[in-house]
């Protein structure tokens, strides 16, 4: 990408060498306070107000921040915006709503992952809802941990000039490696404490960055607003050159994003972990902040770097790019280290997540193997390993598919479990079947839009979708069936899924919504199909007994 | 280099949004107190 001499590229190697240092260290110190499964999946519900607060936005804002969004208003302007009032909306929500009460209720329950609160919360003597979210879960957390990684070899590959994809295998490797490892020594709270100091250089480095290169390189705010005009004109309006239905899908699908932060297990698990209520109103104006000053560093970011770099192939390289031309290598190399902090405490994040789901989840809740607390810690540790080595291998396999695959995983979390979260602590008028219900039409409804956006430019490939969701509905059913797990409420949530899934599919395809993207309708589907299969399902003895378990 | 404007959309999408949410955000937290601790 851009020319560095060898010089600079060793000042930048020697800080990335400091900064994984810092992180095996911190994870360290954190593993020796680390003694059983309680601590390794949930800190001991410990957390203060700034790393839970700082861990739970960094864990949400992925290479996505850094990479993608000043992306986007590189590509487009101010009108690229639009994602972080949308996040900053999700935020809102996340942090008033749902942080609180999920705290409370998680403790009374005494649950420790997000899969446990939703089971608890509505029953699940059948073990059909814990089975379908661990599934959602696992599967989603793998794309995206593979996503991460491969973001990891991406940034690597472009500073370092390595032959071939010599750069990139290095990149995913020593990230995944280094943050498998720190997961795995000291889980939640090694995933906390680097969060906390990777998300602490995110928000320094994407406010001080823009405001050196607008003041310092640009010549100002007015000047940085007349590059943009003599670049574009539409650069300095709030829509761009998008008229009609194309505005309104952007508009809304940009705003749609922050529907998804209710429903990220990796997000909401850290409101869990939070030691009190008053940690948690810290915690608020933390995380907001933090919010605002991230997500409007990045889009600034992408505006100072298109006035100073306007011929950039591809600009989501902007930020290194800055970084490598105008910056002191030391600074340069702090600047990477931040891309590369927004990654891994996503990743991290993440992968105790998906090792939560197997060994917690699976393992010691499904299959009833009540591990004693420090067999539940080494087997915490291990599947973090697995995890982590079957990440990596996913990401060195396939290149091209990933940023798609990151905003699929994006989606169907946070349709399937968004809608649930904001039911389970607002009120009763979901039960066990409304759960199981919500989460197979969001899962359902994020594909079938997603592939029904793209049918456009595939018609053949995509003809099959409709076949295969029914094929799978009858498949589950069949399985509950053989399983003896399948009750009238099961096959009627199996079967409102499907049906929502296939109207879905044959709803994008109509004029105009096409534009719309896929989780604000997966996400409005999956919670009003929770609230019409509940009442439906609820049987005879249910009604007798309050919703609540 | 000839003048130009941001639009009024664009001037409320760049930085009136992010400022008043971030001085509401800092008001409330000074001034509602927490009401009570959590019972241990």
């Amino acid at each position: 990408m851009t020319p560095v001499g060898g010089s600079t590229l060793s000042v930048v190697a020697t800080v990335m060498v400091v900064y994984m240092g810092a992180l095996l260290v911190i994870a360290w110190r954190a593993a020796r306070r680390t003694h059983g499964g309680d601590d390794f999946h949930l800190a001991g519900r410990s957390l203060g107000a700034w790393a839970a607060g700082i861990s739970s936005t960094a864990s949400s804002e992925s290479g996505w921040v850094t990479l993608g969004a000043v992306g986007m208003t590189y590509a487009h302007g101010v009108s690229g915006l639009w994602y972080a009032p949308g996040c900053l909306l999700g935020y809102l929500v996340n942090l008033w709503l749902v942080a609180p009460r999920l705290r409370r209720l998680s403790r009374e329950q005494g649950s420790v992952t997000l899969t446990d609160v939703l089971t608890s919360r509505w029953g699940d003597p059948r073990q059909v809802v814990r089975l379908t979210a661990t599934t959602i879960i696992l599967i989603a957390m793998m794309g995206y941990v593979a996503a991460q990684m491969t973001a990891a070899g991406k940034a690597f590959s472009s500073i370092f000039p390595f032959e071939g994809r010599a750069g990139y295998l290095l990149g995913v490797v020593i990230g995944a490696v280094v943050i498998t490892l720190v997961t795995s020594l000291g889980g939640f709270r090694a995933v906390a404490w680097t969060d906390l100091f990777q998300g602490l250089l995110m928000a320094g480095a994407l406010l001080a960055l823009p405001l050196w290169a607008i003041l310092h390189l640009v010549g100002g705010f007015g000047a940085l607003v007349d590059g943009l005009g003599a670049a574009n004109p539409s650069f300095l309006t709030a829509t761009g050159d998008r008229i009609g239905p194309a505005m309104w899908g952007f508009v809304i699908g940009e705003l749609g994003i922050g529907l998804g932060y209710p429903g990220m297990p990796h997000v909401v698990t850290r409101y869990m972990a939070t030691r009190s209520e008053d940690e948690i109103r810290r915690l608020r104006v933390i995380a907001l902040l933090w919010g605002v000053a991230v997500f409007y560093g990045a889009g600034l970011v992408g505006l100072a770097g298109r006035v100073l770099m306007p011929g950039l192939a591809d600009g989501e390289q902007t930020l290194m790019a800055l970084a490598l031309r105008f910056t002191h290598p030391v600074i340069a190399g702090l600047l990477l280290a931040a891309v590369i902090s927004a990654i891994l405490s996503t990743v991290s994040s993440q992968l105790l997540v998906a090792a939560s789901a197997v060994s917690y989840d699976l393992v010691e809740k499904m299959l009833g193997h009540s591990a004693d607390d420090h067999r539940s810690l080494v087997l915490g540790r291990w599947t973090v390993v697995v995890v982590g080595a079957l990440g990596i291998l996913v990401a060195l396999s396939e290149v091209r598919l990933v940023f798609w695959f990151v905003l699929f995983a994006w989606s169907a979390l946070g349709a399937s479990f968004g809608p649930l979260v904001l039911l389970a602590v607002t009120g009763d008028r979901v039960n066990r079947h409304g759960a199981l219900a919500g989460m197979l039409t969001g899962a359902g409804v994020t594909v079938a839009w997603k592939l029904g956006r793209d049918v456009a430019a595939n018609p053949t490939a995509f003809a099959a979708v409709p076949w295969a969701v029914l094929g799978l509905a009858a498949a589950v059913l069949a399985a509950m069936v053989l399983a003896r797990r399948l009750g009238r409420g099961e096959a009627t949530a199996v079967v409102v899924a499907a049906a929502v899934t296939l109207a879905s599919w044959w709803l994008v395809q109509r004029g105009g919504l096409h534009n719309l993207y896929e989780l604000v309708p997966a996400f409005f589907l999956a919670g009003a199909g929770a609230l019409a299969v509940s009442p439906i399902a609820t049987t005879s003895e249910e009604k007798k007994e309050p919703l609540r378990h | 280099m000839p003048q130009f404007h941001l639009s009024l959309g664009a001037h409320l999408l760049l930085w009136v949004f992010p400022l008043a949410l971030t001085t509401i955000t800092a008001v409330l937290a000074l001034v509602l107190r927490p009401p009570h601790e959590d019972a241990p």
